[in-house]
């Protein structure tokens, strides 16, 4: 991440710690659009947010779990039995 | 916290013994919590274990609930404390990555070693890999400290925002927000170690 950028613009190291902030549309509207536009000029940061939002769908599937229906009447069964315990 | 709490009218009921309305909570969470639990525990008896520890004791304090948050927010906090006690129980958690290997990937001479290769993101489109990638990215959430899977999986899986995951873990929303972005990048780094080790 060598690209030179004019000193108004952020850095390739600030646009890495920004990364977060600017998936979950927490940046002020002028940090955005500074920051797409370094993106835009710079294809090892572009590449960068590439594959950091392809890890975050991958995890999103992959921890994507459903309870299992055997869980969810022993869940109901155990609370049926304490309630009646109080 | 919302202007308006969905689920108040149930708690409301809850509070006045109705059993269906508790039901109703139940069934809307149940899988949530449930996800939260696995997530964590890695067990399927310890994650049931932590699911109905929750239930219960929503049940037996909802008389304390006094609607100074959401009511997800409290449920979800209880639910996490239901995990931290079974993981102590269990004595697994001590079995995280250290933390300074979290640190180290915000360190700027590694940024160059984290520059993805050409083919990065096709290779992980390859619906082959996928299966596999969906294990490394498992083992790599496992091995996040306790605390940063916590908001991972809230962030990510349950789709909360940063602040209701600050309010359930009691941390400022800056060290939630500086925690979730550590474990995005240790995440997309395993899974970037292991797509540049299997290039061809």
């Amino acid at each position: 991440m060598s690209h030179e950028h004019r000193s108004s613009e952020p850095t390739c190291r600030e646009v890495f710690d920004l990364l977060s902030e600017f998936v979950d549309g927490e940046l002020t509207d002028s940090l955005r659009e500074s920051l797409s536009r370094h993106l835009s000029a710079c294809p090892p940061c572009e590449e960068f947010l590439k594959t950091f939002q392809v890890t975050r769908s991958l995890c999103r599937e992959s921890l994507m779990e459903t309870m299992p229906d055997e869980l969810k009447v022993r869940l109901r069964s155990f609370l049926r039995i304490q309630i009646q315990k109080k | 916290m919302p202007a308006v709490d969905l689920d108040a009218p149930l708690v409301n009921q809850t509070r006045g013994g109705d059993a269906s309305a508790f039901e109703e909570l139940m069934r809307r969470y149940e899988e949530k919590v449930y996800r939260l639990a696995i997530g964590m525990t890695k067990n399927r008896e310890d994650a049931l274990d932590a699911v109905q520890d929750t239930f219960l004791n929503v049940y037996r304090k909802i008389d304390t609930f006094k609607g100074e948050s959401a009511f997800s927010t409290w449920l979800y906090k209880i639910a996490l404390n239901s995990v931290y006690m079974k993981l102590r129980s269990r004595s697994r958690h001590g079995r995280t990555e250290p933390l300074e290997d979290l640190e180290g990937i915000l360190d700027p001479a590694k940024v160059r070693i984290l520059m993805p290769s050409r083919g990065w993101t096709e290779k992980a489109d390859d619906a082959l890999l996928r299966k596999e990638l969906s294990g490394i990215l498992r083992e790599a959430v496992d091995a996040l400290p306790e605390e940063y899977r916590a908001i991972f999986t809230l962030r990510e899986v349950e789709e909360l925002s940063n602040q209701q995951v600050a309010d359930i873990l009691g941390l400022s929303l800056a060290a939630t927000k500086t925690r979730l972005h550590r474990a995005r990048l240790f995440l997309r780094q395993r899974l970037s170690r292991y797509l540049q080790g299997n290039a061809a």
